[in-house]
């Protein structure tokens, strides 16, 4: 109480630590997203499985052109945003100086893009480079980082990949700082998108993955939505595509596969995909 | 040389013999209470300078603590200063306000960007009732915010931290002063702290790889800087002379630092001294 008034009567006095520091930015809604992957609205049945077998090829081969996106997070992500062991900040490779996230407020990751060379080489003006946000609290970080890339050229899994556009990624809510890396995040791709030179025509592209160091899902593991005409479905692959299939509006359904063709079986029913695995 | 320090002996002594009435209605003790120097009079101490004003009804002080300077010896420029005036009084009743600043800028080398500045203001205010010629009872309300601000490049890359840090402390002191004779009194205190808060903002930026930069911008509150149930008492004694003024007691708690009035976490016992003239 003494404490609430003084501070009304002191807010009146000018500010003698002020510092010109930039206003926390707001992040992106991507709460739509996250709950068409939460709750799938559409039902799985053969003519749905017919409409999006060919959708679901095109992703998959996509995601698996990006099958090492996981490594982006290990590599840029993870260094510059976890503490170390001490607790709370990153420690530089380098020097002694460190990064750390307490309190309320954000943290800008610029990182020069990697090139298509077997060396990765820090030349911006050729290779591009990777922006991102992320605002953190007491609690932990916000649930969303964003940023764009601009003419950003990577290599992932020897595929040439340019991107050019917003990223968007969900981490869940209120992750603790020392826990960025433990749980799935969800990509979301607004961007123009070059894979070995071949552009694709779906620059809205989403994915869910699971970092190669977490604790909360199976490492490797994806989980991509597909849009058909009566709402959205899931469709989750576990790493090796030695488990699969497709959450749905009307529950769970389990794949087996064989070859690129997969049987899906949920109770009595069944629905078979061709052509759907690269 | 001993003539001299004889002589200064001796200017002592003929200041210090006792003269006048020195704790009179007229004259009060000033330091945490609700009264100022009476003005034209100045007070030279070990630890402050003052000089007291008159503006129609109103008497004022102005004063700086003397031994701050000596940081000048090392370099470091602070300065500060305070006033308090007497707003109000009528009969036995009698308020102060005051208000304070202090500047300190440290910098670095004169290649390095680095710097610190210090910025301390108090703001006091003081309520009394003189019950009789004997007791007088005041209380007070002193608040103030130190804030910090500057920048930190710790090595030869385009690393750096800076910020802001501002600390807000609110004390409470209540004093009985007690006079025993024209020339003696006791003086009675507890001071009590409301709250001592933290709060900061800061920007960091780091070199994490060749490849990748991280700018962090981030602000928080703490009370981690207030101490736990935080007081001290004290007992004076004040002997007032015809100039000279001597105030000698001990405390128990919490130490406030003065001019700063940072409280310090740790209950110690500590004495209290002060010597001092008014003319």
């Amino acid at each position: 109480m003494i404490r609430s008034l003084f501070y009304c009567l002191v807010s009146l006095l000018p500010s003698l630590a002020c510092s010109d520091l930039p206003d926390r930015p707001e992040p992106p809604d991507m709460s739509a997203l996250v709950a068409a992957y939460a709750s799938p609205t559409a039902d799985l049945d053969q003519p749905t499985a017919d409409e999006l077998a060919a959708d679901l090829r095109a992703r998959l081969d996509l995601s698996d052109a990006l099958d090492h996106l996981e490594s982006f997070v290990d590599d840029v992500l993870v260094p510059s945003l976890e503490p170390d062991e001490g607790g709370g900040t990153a420690r530089r490779r380098d020097t002694t100086s460190s990064v750390t996230l307490e309190g309320d407020g954000f943290a800008r990751i610029e990182h020069v893009c990697a090139g298509w060379g077997a060396e990765p080489v820090v030349d911006e003006e050729t290779n591009g480079h990777l922006a991102l946000t992320t605002t953190f609290t007491e609690a932990g970080f916000d649930p969303v980082i964003w940023g764009e890339a601009v003419e950003c050229k990577t290599l992932i899994a020897d595929h040439e990949v340019l991107f050019d556009g917003g990223v968007n990624l969900w981490i869940g809510e209120n992750l603790a700082v020392d826990r960025f890396g433990d749980s799935p995040i969800l990509f979301q791709l607004i961007a123009a998108l070059e894979v070995d030179g071949d552009s694709w025509v779906d620059t809205d592209f989403d994915i869910e993955i699971c970092p190669s160091s977490a604790t909360t899902c199976e490492p490797g593991s994806i989980e991509i939505k597909i849009d058909v005409a009566g709402g959205d479905l899931v469709f989750y692959l576990a790493p090796g595509r030695t488990a699969g299939g497709f959450r749905a509006a009307n529950g769970d359904w389990a794949c087996t596969f064989d070859g690129s063709d997969a049987v899906c079986t949920n109770g009595g029913e069944s629905v078979s995909l061709t052509g759907i695995l690269p | 040389m001993r003539r001299q320090i004889l002589a200064a002996l001796v200017t002592v002594a003929a200041l210090a013999a006792p003269a006048r009435a020195d704790h009179s209605e007229d004259e009060h003790i000033t330091d945490e209470m609700p009264y100022t120097l009476r003005p034209d009079e100045w007070r030279i101490g070990l630890w402050k300078l003052e000089r007291g004003f008159g503006a129609g009804p109103v008497d004022f002080q102005i004063g700086s603590y003397t031994w701050p300077y000596l940081l000048w010896l090392a370099d470091l420029h602070l300065v500060n200063v305070y006033g308090k005036a007497t707003v109000w009084h009528h009969g036995p009743w009698s308020a102060t306000l005051g208000a304070g600043l202090v500047y300190l800028r440290i910098e670095g080398d004169p290649q390095d960007e680095s710097h610190a500045r210090f910025t301390i203001v108090p703001v006091e205010s003081y309520l009394g009732y003189r019950v009789g010629p004997h007791i007088t009872f005041a209380g007070g309300l002193v608040y103030t915010r130190v804030g910090v601000d500057g920048i930190y490049r710790p090595d030869d890359d385009d690393a750096f931290l800076r910020g802001a840090v501002a600390v807000d402390n609110l004390q409470i002191p209540v004093t009985m002063e007690w006079r025993w004779s024209r020339h003696t009194a006791l003086v009675l205190q507890a001071r009590f702290l409301a709250f001592q808060d933290t709060a900061g903002d800061g920007h960091g930026h780091y070199q994490i790889d060749d490849a990748t930069m991280v700018d962090v911008v981030a602000s928080g509150e703490s009370d981690v800087l207030e101490p736990v149930e935080s007081f001290a008492l004290t007992t004076d004694f004040v002997w007032s002379w015809r100039h000279v003024n001597l105030r000698a007691g001990m405390s128990y708690g919490n130490v406030t630092i003065p001019m700063v009035n940072f409280v310090s976490p740790a209950k110690i016992v500590f004495p209290n001294l002060d010597l001092y003239i008014r003319f």
